[in-house]
């Protein structure tokens, strides 16, 4: 194909063209900013991550120290001093490892947060919601918008005029007369101006998957980028045979780029807007008004029930306890309080996360509607930065939260600290996310659904293109 | 009714137009031939107002175009080699829309006769133009110029690709609007066409007249001889120009 | 003349397949994002007036208690949504919608509705503004790429120069006639959607509804008039209809979904937002900073000897503790206010930079205009917080005066339903637009620029076509 005389015409009309190069040029700078933006939000992540594990750290070894001292010594300097209910570890959701390719699905979500007695699983994310909420609405700019909104719109005006433009100025039927039939000249021009963007793109790609920011294994990156381009690049074979339909069956080549656009406009942008809104009015987000109002009725009766009245001013004010014995009292009593609230807002809990897995469920099969959506949740979700992978850290935390609460519960309650080798034995926090394959499985159905579909097009393409000439020209 | 006096149009450096004296009177028909480039669509475009001179001007009934622009198209119909009619509207809608952009209201029925008489009948008069053949969509161009009533033509090469009997029905309206004392000025390619409903054939080359013929003293294979001798040979222009004459 | 040429227009778009198909899209989909939006806005405004009801109740029953204890409970505030964000829902989604009125701390704004809206959730938002200031220039595109292009590419440009018509009068038909057009796509959606989030089932939020309303029409008639403008002028640049198609929908991909999210990527990098973890470390450290201040502490301490004529704590009518507690709280006032003006002074750099795009994104200033009127941005979004916190100043104060009053000497004083029936529910009244129009006032000049420029840019663009009619 490369020698052929297609070929060379295209690298006249196209390849090495101004309309070649200015594409060439925009998916080189989109990509380099999409690049720049990504490594700088996932590094910046990463620093913020690592001062706050460091820092807690640090408080859970001068925790360790005062308690291995105590055990050394038998004497305790202050009565707070290595209770259980003063554990507090770090626990963090680390980038994943291709997190910059797609940033804009988990800014919204805590990434870090404290495992303490004194925490309730129910609010142990609070006080994140510093962002400028005018700055989440718009959404980031990173290498999947890049893919799923422009790239199609990039393949659409390079090659939407391949047959209309040739049959509009006469020429197709010159090239029918001299090559018997226009199809593989169609194909070539075709394949070779996408596979132009596609070949800039994959290079801008493939540069920025090579370089790891900063704790990010290069291997494991680099898997990832190999199954991210795969999606990808089914998501523009469905592009690629979307146009070659539409040029294979539309006459003039402003119906063809109006139709192409518009299929644009209701995939990207009408199908998981209206699909969205539907799914929201089907399966409402379960409120988290209702969540709230559930929560502090049931924490307020545990208070009640549970907790005296002072220890619950003290429990605020610790620095007022004066005497030693009223420690562990009060530490006991809040820890039962809070146990108390935990048991109680847990359900309230697990219902809000059931009304939301639902409605993931029936988005997640709107999406076969848009090519668009199933490449947005294929890509997101292999670059790590989709809300299950969010969601999932909230579970692994509070899960945490209660496996702490088990280990130390029992000290707390009898009013006495933990032995140090019962301490070291509260694993630290390990955020395990889902293997490659696991994601690559859970997307495989929308998949081969896409492959299928730009499979039917590509064949609808080819019998208009093989038909007599008097219907095609 | 038409006169170009030293009319010169030039773009940059390529002279279109150089220098044409040409006068067509009323129940005259000029034919304008020469190949593509002449300078004959040139000409139309200056009476028309749509380019403006270098030099020299374009009379219409007394009035210069560049000075009154507005005022000499209501003198004017034009019909080009593709009469652009809207697809969307009929036969009747684009002829009462192009009559009352020009200030014109006739009712449906008297736009329905006007159309017949251009030849086109009622049936294909309430049909969209987007079924229309060239041929049909020439006869509402004519019929534009029949409802204007205007006192001259300008045609640009409107028996390009029509079929004879097509052609023959553009002909036949266009003899008995010269007839009724329309004047009128038509660039062509076909020879024969213009010496059938032609009085005056006017040849161009390179943005000049350079010859000007009356169709009645010469028979269609003389005119053509002498067209061809003009187009092929330099030398020729004053030897045939002094034949004709 | 120019109404022959409007009404010619007109019946060639009713006559148009691709016109009437845009037009029932674009209706069906005002009449889906109106109902949807309508019924969101309801839904947020019960549970906002239910959860209120149950916070009151949850107060007043929480029992015997700690004043102070019941101030570390806190009561919550919730933001009420005006019922123009049935129509713009501009940052709801994006914002806190309660805040935790938690003695010694000022909380951020928490649950934001994205957060629950999943992955689907970003790529677009069904509401009717989206629909006005994304869908509907492109809509007006799709329609008006040929309008010019097309006449003259047909050639019934030239015939209609033929008639005499002036480029002014080709000019102004033209646009009369797509406005027409678009009249047809647009009044029905307008309409309808218009009635529908009117009917919203929620109180009134905005002192200055009908002004508001007043000043979103008047802002989406010109928005319209401008693209349309600018479809024309652009249809009547380009020699052929398909180039001006091109360069409309290529104007609309950079401009309408290119430029802001790569403005706020650079806003973002531009002014990096600081990690959740180290603010919420500041806000704990601003807390609990008069606690570290022994020169503070001392002073307080002799203040209210002095002012009560007694040389030690003990001694005191009070409770000290709880005098003690309300310094602190005013000590850290101070810190907070600096916190959270420095946040706001790095998102008004942020929006600095978006106000700035607006010059290449028209949408992008109408976005401004049109949140800011349906009192949906992030200005309004501060002025909930704001409330919230001095209402917080105010209830904390209630509760440890309370205490320092009736706790002195004792150490397990408890207040009751009586007390926590004084403290008032949190009303908010959101800021009357003109008082805060300054904050719209670039945005306003980019738009009117766009607007003007626009027919500026058509008016010229007409008259170069109709001199180039003889090519």
């Amino acid at each position: 194909m490369i020698s052929s005389p297609v070929f060379a015409l295209e690298k006249r009309l196209f390849i090495f063209s101004i309309p070649g190069f200015a594409i060439a040029i925009a998916v080189f700078v989109l990509g380099a900013v999409a690049a720049i933006n990504g490594q700088t939000v996932v590094q910046r992540s990463i620093e913020a991550q690592t001062q706050f594990t460091d820092a807690g750290n640090q408080t859970v070894e001068e925790w360790r120290d005062a308690l291995v001292e105590i055990e050394e010594t038998g004497a305790a300097l202050s009565p707070f001093d290595a209770r259980p209910m003063n554990i507090r570890m770090p626990a963090v959701l680390p980038p994943a490892p291709l997190a910059d390719f797609a940033l804009s699905g988990n800014d919204m979500h805590p990434t870090t947060t404290t495992l303490m007695g004194w925490a309730n699983p129910a609010d142990l994310f609070i006080e994140y919601e510093f962002s400028n909420p005018t700055l989440s609405s718009i959404g980031g700019f990173d290498f999947t918008f890049l893919l799923v909104v422009l790239t199609p719109l990039i393949m659409i005006a390079a090659s939407f005029d391949v047959l209309a433009g040739d049959r509009e100025r006469g020429r197709a039927r010159i090239i029918a007369a001299q090559a018997g039939h226009v199809a593989p000249s169609v194909w070539k021009r075709l394949a070779l101006r996408n596979l132009t963007i596609w070949i800039c793109f994959g290079a801008i790609t493939a540069i920025a998957a090579m370089i790891a920011p900063s704790g990010v294994s290069l291997p494991v990156r680099l898997s990832h980028f190999v199954v991210w381009f795969a999606v990808a690049a089914i998501y523009g074979l469905f592009w690629f045979a979307l146009i070659a339909f539409a040029a294979a069956y539309v006459r003039r080549s402003e119906t063809v780029a109006a139709s192409l656009f518009a299929a644009w406009a209701i995939f990207v942008f009408a199908v998981p807007a209206i699909g969205g809104a539907l799914a929201e009015a089907a399966y409402p987000p379960p409120s988290r008004l209702v969540f709230l109002s559930e929560m502090r009725e049931g924490e307020v009766k545990a208070i009640r029930e549970t907790a005296e009245l002072t220890a619950g001013f003290l429990a605020d004010h610790p620095e007022m306890i004066e005497s030693d014995e009223a420690v562990p009292g009060f530490y006991s009593s809040n820890f039962l309080a809070n146990h108390e609230a935990a048991k109680r807002t847990t359900p309230v809990l697990e219902k809000f996360n059931q009304a939301r897995q639902q409605r993931t469920r029936l988005i997640s099969k709107l999406q076969f509607l848009s090519p668009s959506m199933i490449a947005n949740n294929a890509l997101t979700t292999i670059a790590g930065g989709d809300i299950a992978r969010n969601m999932a850290f909230q579970e692994q935390a509070r899960a945490a939260l209660n496996d702490l609460f088990e280990r130390i519960g029992p000290a707390v309650v009898a009013k006495q600290r933990i032995s140090v080798a019962e301490f070291d034995s509260i694993p630290s926090f390990n955020f395990q996310d889902r293997s490659l394959s696991q994601k690559v499985v859970s997307f495989t159905a929308p998949l081969v659904f896409l492959v299928l579909i730009s499979a039917v097009l590509l064949f609808a393409a080819q019998r208009r293109l093989r038909a007599p000439l008097e219907t095609l020209l | 009714m038409l006169e170009a006096r030293n009319l010169t149009k030039k773009f940059d450096s390529l002279t279109a137009l150089d220098q044409l004296n040409l006068t067509v009177e009323t129940g005259d028909v000029v034919c304008l031939l020469g190949a593509n480039g002449a300078g004959k669509t040139t000409t139309i475009n200056l009476f028309l107002g749509f380019l403006e001179p270098s030099s020299g001007s374009a009379i219409v009934d007394g009035l210069v175009v560049a000075d009154a622009p507005l005022e000499t198209k209501k003198h004017l119909a034009y019909i080009p080699e593709q009469v652009a009619l809207y697809p969307q509207l009929s036969g009747v809608e684009n002829l009462d829309y192009f009559l009352r952009l020009s200030g014109i209201r006739k009712s449906r029925s008297q736009l329905i006769s006007i159309l017949s008489e251009a030849g086109l009948d009622e049936e294909a008069a309430g049909r969209r133009a987007s079924s229309y053949s060239k041929g049909m969509r020439q006869k509402v161009g004519i019929a534009i110029a029949l409802a204007k009533d205007a006192k001259a033509l300008l045609l640009d090469e409107p028996l390009s690709g029509l079929d004879p009997s097509a052609a023959n029905a553009l002909c036949g309206s266009l003899r008995q609007l010269r007839d009724e004392g329309r004047a009128i000025l038509m660039a062509t390619h076909d020879v024969f066409r213009a010496k059938e409903i032609g009085t005056r054939i006017g040849m161009m080359k390179a943005g000049k007249l350079v010859n000007t013929l009356t169709a009645a003293s010469l028979d269609a294979s003389e005119i053509e001889r002498i067209y061809l001798a003009h187009m092929h040979d330099d030398n020729l222009d004053d030897a045939a120009t002094g034949a004709a004459a | 003349m120019i109404s022959t040429v409007v009404g010619k227009e007109i019946k060639t778009y009713l006559r148009s397949g691709v016109f009437l198909s845009l037009a029932v899209a674009m209706v069906a989909l005002a009449v889906a994002a109106a109902a949807l939006s309508t019924q969101r806005i309801a839904t947020f405004e019960r549970e906002r007036i239910a959860a209120e009801a149950v916070d009151r109740d949850v107060w007043d029953g929480q029992g015997e208690r700690n004043p102070h204890a019941a101030a570390h409970f806190a009561r919550y505030a919730f933001k009420p949504v005006p019922r123009l964000a049935a129509f713009d829902p501009g940052v709801t989604d994006h914002a806190g919608i309660a805040l935790w009125m938690e003695a010694h701390y000022q909380n951020p704004a928490v649950f934001r509705r994205a957060e629950d809206l999943g992955d689907a959730g970003r790529m677009a938002n069904l509401s009717p503004a989206w629909i006005l200031q994304y869908a509907a220039p492109l809509f007006i595109f799709l329609i008006l790429f040929a309008a010019v292009a097309g006449e003259r590419e047909a050639g019934t440009l030239r015939q209609m120069a033929m008639t005499g018509l002036r480029p002014e009068a080709v000019f102004t038909a033209k646009l009369l006639g797509a406005g027409a057009g678009l009249a047809i796509i647009l009044a029905p959606a307008l309409i309808v959607s218009t009635l529908m989030t009117s009917n919203v089932q929620a109180e009134p939020v905005l002192p200055d509804g009908g002004a508001r309303i007043v000043g979103l029409s008047i802002i989406y008639i010109a928005y319209a008039a401008a693209i349309g403008a600018f479809a024309v002028g652009v249809s009547a640049f380009f020699e052929e209809k398909r180039n001006a198609l091109i360069a409309l929908v290529g104007f609309w991909a950079v401009s309408f979904m290119m430029v802001p999210r790569l403005a706020g990527s650079i806003a973002a990098t531009a002014y990096p937002q600081p990690d959740a973890s180290s603010l919420s470390k500041e806000l704990a450290d601003a807390a609990s900073a008069a606690r570290g201040d022994e020169a503070y502490q001392e002073e307080i301490r002799q203040a209210v000897l002095t002012e009560y004529g007694v040389e030690t704590v003990e001694e005191l009518p009070i409770n000290y503790g709880a005098y003690s507690l309300q310094k602190s709280e005013e000590y850290a006032h101070p810190l907070f206010e600096a916190i959270y003006a420095r946040l706001d002074a790095l998102h008004d750099g942020q929006e600095r930079i978006l106000k700035s795009a607006s010059m290449v994104s028209p949408a992008m200033a109408v976005q401004k205009l049109s949140a800011g009127l349906a009192g949906v941005d992030r200005i309004h979004q501060q002025a909930f917080t704001a409330a919230a916190e001095i209402h917080r100043r105010e209830t904390v104060k209630i509760l440890n005066d309370d205490l320092k009053l009736h706790g002195g000497g004792q150490q397990n004083y408890a207040a009751g339903e009586i007390l926590w029936r004084e403290i008032k529910d949190f009303t908010y009244t959101p800021p009357r637009y003109k008082d805060i129009a300054s904050n719209y006032a670039f945005s306003a000049f980019v738009f009117a620029f766009y607007l003007i420029g626009s027919f500026f840019f058509a008016a010229w663009s007409v008259k170069r076509a109709h001199q180039r009619i003889a090519s």
